[in-house]
């Protein structure tokens, strides 16, 4: 880039300096040339007038008395660049002269006939060219016939050297100036061209280096942006041819999945590194295997082996296939095949690409055991569901011990005391006290057969009870023998507003008390520290629906636990007292009824629970 | 002796009050503990002996012997109960109790019981 930066200087500077010294030369011969001409002119006219006007003056004296003439000769010959300056008569003879001395012949040549013209001649001499201007001396009388000559001798070179140096001068200065203008020429040239033909050479370069996204910059709004435009017009045109093809062949050796090229009988005429890899095969082995030798099932009915070699396989997409690897390996695959075309609608070959299925059956054997796995925690978690509601039973069958307590405590004391009193009235022969003792005891052992005739019947196994049809009324009235005493002894009033005439409706009666159970349990702990303690029990149909309401005026529920009271294990009881399974199953037996159990809260005031079965015709 | 019995069961305590009766000793009754104190307050000569039941609506038992106490009376008391282990626990840690006849009793516990209420006497 230097060199051709230095070449380009010598070429343009060389000729500028060329052209300067031509234009020296030229003017210097011409100025020569001039001078030249001019002080033989100067030196002529200077000759011409001294000869003239010494012939005139001579011509009116004649020239026989010549004396005078001496002191002017003399004179006029002592002046700058005259040689010398005398007077010949008409035999040639010098009569005066500047000089002390003259040869005879100094006077040569002919004048006569010469009458009036000055005859001009120019001799070179030992110092340079010598202008001789000789004039006639015309007889005053006769005229034409010449009495004399006056010759005059002007140095020629003696004036020239001075002008000539003077014109070296202004020579010089002219080629100082033009030395400039070259030097400025050199920068503009170097800044206006060189610097653009640098861009423009190093643009080169980086296309010479595969660089087909290399651009050229404007260059200006001369030729070379034109030369620039065009220079990327080139790359990109370029670049496209290239670059098209490393580009499709890079795009081909990235594709993730397997890929072929087939020739149109199968061949393959091009693999991507990824089916070398999965496929654990040099490429040079693919490249001369047919497609058939790459498949497990070489029969397969997707490349039937053809004798003819040109066979129009049809295109297919996503057919899960094997191929076979290195060490008879069997890779699963989703092959997919399609025809290229040529312009002409010819088939050229096959693409082929094949996704490696092998990760995707390990996933899905993950995902199968998985699954499995989860069916076994769902299995565990229905068992231990099963067991919640069993404990949940369980809680509610502990409630309900608190109560038979209760209830079972008393009368069997009250028929203790008067099975004991009867024999002691029989011992005292009071016959007729013992009746009443008797019917006491009768009293007491109805009293105590109904709780037990109740815990019978929620002894059965729920799940295997059926649905039946019952009346709501009853179940209230059941559930509420196993609390009639711990009301009583807690203080809480029972309010009972039971609609008369309610339709039946299907239930599993030991569930539904279950609910009823949990329900009046929380209402009486809700009411443990109430001032007024008292519980509403209500039923009443409303359209199709049984509505059951219990009403206690506790403490209420708190916003902050709306949402988790029905939620399985929360509880707000003392530890031991509660299982936090109350509502939730309660919830959930109602759910299996089809009906729905919601509350309404207002704290410090009271709780509603209502329970809401559908009644449908055939119940 | 002179006995108070306290229970909110109409019929224990009659057929408490008719074999207490029947043994020779001279009882009242009552239906609940202020009805008790009632009694306990107005009664000449005083009780020798309270019989009470612990469950009973209003006032407990064992809030009724709490008054008692706090009246500065210092009679026996028997207490009946027939629920949980705590509560006789309970009851037998209160002051002045001399014994708990735990439900079902017979009369056979109240003979043993009032031997032993008379001995304490003497």
């Amino acid at each position: 880039m230097h060199t051709s930066s230095i070449s380009l200087f010598i070429k343009l500077t060389a000729p500028i300096l060329l052209f300067i010294s031509l234009v020296y030369l030229v003017l210097g011969v011409s100025f020569w040339y001039s001078e030249k001409k001019n002080n033989r002119r100067d030196a002529r006219l200077l000759g011409e007038t001294i000869v003239g006007n010494l012939a005139q003056l001579i011509q009116l004296h004649g020239l026989n008395d010549h004396e005078w003439l001496k002191p002017y000769l003399v004179s006029i010959g002592s002046g700058p660049s005259i040689l010398d300056v005398y007077v010949c008569n008409d035999e040639g003879t010098v009569v005066a002269g500047a000089r002390l001395s003259y040869e005879e012949e100094s006077c040569s040549g002919n004048f006569e006939g010469q009458a009036h013209d000055a005859d001009i001649t120019t001799r070179v001499s030992q110092g340079g060219s010598v202008l001789r201007v000789m004039q006639p001396i015309r007889s005053i009388n006769l005229q034409q016939y010449p009495v004399g000559a006056v010759v005059i001798e002007v140095d020629l070179k003696d004036k020239f050297p001075v002008t000539l140096w003077e014109n070296q001068r202004l020579l010089l200065l002219i080629m100082l100036s033009l030395i400039s203008l070259g030097t400025v020429i050199y920068f503009f040239m170097h800044f206006a061209i060189v610097r653009k033909l640098q861009t423009l050479q190093a643009a080169a370069i980086q296309i010479a280096r595969g660089d087909f996204f290399t651009q050229v910059p404007s260059l200006g709004s001369d030729e070379f942006d034109t030369l620039a435009d065009t220079f990327n017009y080139m790359t990109k045109t370029l670049g496209e041819t290239v670059i098209s093809r490393n580009y499709f062949l890079s795009v081909i050796r990235s594709v993730g999945d397997i890929l072929f090229v087939l020739d149109p009988a199968g061949q393959v005429t091009m693999v991507n590194p990824a089916a070398l890899r999965t496929l654990g095969y040099e490429e040079e082995h693919v490249s001369r295997c047919h497609i058939r030798d790459l498949l497990a099932d070489p029969s397969d009915k997707y490349f039937p082996a053809v004798n003819n070699d040109v066979v129009t396989y049809p295109d297919f997409v996503g057919e899960e296939l094997e191929l076979m690897a290195e060490g008879d390996e069997r890779i699963p695959v989703i092959f997919s095949r399609t025809t290229i075309m040529n312009e002409n609608h010819e088939p050229m070959g096959y693409v082929c690409v094949a996704q490696d299925l092998r990760q995707r059956k390990r996933a899905e054997i993950k995902i199968r055991e998985m699954n499995e796995h989860l069916q076994q925690v769902n299995r565990t978690l229905q068992e231990t569901q099963a067991q919640l509601v069993q404990s949940a039973k369980l809680a509610s069958l502990g409630e309900m011990a608190t109560g038979i307590t209760h209830e079972l405590n008393q009368p069997l004391l009250i028929i203790t005391l008067n099975a004991q009193m009867a024999s002691k009235l029989l011992e005292q022969d009071q016959g007729a006290e013992v009746a009443e003792s008797l019917s006491a005891i009768i009293e007491q052992v109805n009293r105590a057969s109904k709780i037990i005739n109740h815990l019978k019947i929620f002894g059965r196994k729920s799940e295997s009870a059926s649905m039946e049809a019952a009346d709501i009324n009853q179940i209230i009235k059941d559930s509420y023998l196993l609390f009639t005493e711990q009301f009583r002894l807690l203080g809480i009033q029972v309010q009972c507003e039971l609609a008369a005439d309610l339709p039946l409706f299907a239930c599993n009666r030991i569930q539904v008390e279950q609910v009823l159970t949990n329900l009046l349990a929380n209402a009486r702990d809700a009411l443990v520290e109430s001032a007024e303690k008292v519980i509403t029990v209500q039923t009443r149909q409303e359209g199709e629906n049984l509505i059951v309401e219990i009403a206690d005026t506790g403490k209420g529920i708190t916003s902050d636990i709306r949402d988790q009271i029905f939620d399985p294990f929360f509880t707000t009881k003392e530890i031991g007292k509660g299982t936090g399974l109350g509502l939730a199953i309660s919830y959930g037996i109602m759910e299996q009824h089809k009906g729905s159990l919601e509350y309404e809260s207002e704290p410090g005031k009271g709780t509603i629970f209502r329970m809401k079965f559908p009644v449908t015709k055939d119940a | 002796m002179n006995i108070l019995c306290i229970d909110d069961e109409p019929q224990i305590l009659r057929i408490l009050t008719k074999y207490l009766t029947m043994v020779g000793h001279a009882v009242k009754s009552a239906s609940d503990g202020e009805d008790g104190l009632r009694q306990l307050s107005s009664q000449q000569p005083p009780f020798d002996l309270i019989i009470t039941d612990v469950r009973m609506p209003a006032m407990t038992g064992l809030e009724l012997i709490g008054r008692i106490r706090s009246l500065g009376v210092d009679i026996p008391v028997v207490v009946m109960s027939g629920h949980q282990d705590d509560e006789i626990d309970k009851a037998e840690k209160e002051s002045g109790v001399v014994a708990v006849l735990e439900k079902p009793f017979s009369f056979d516990d109240i003979d043993e019981l009032l031997t032993l209420v008379s001995r304490l006497n003497i």
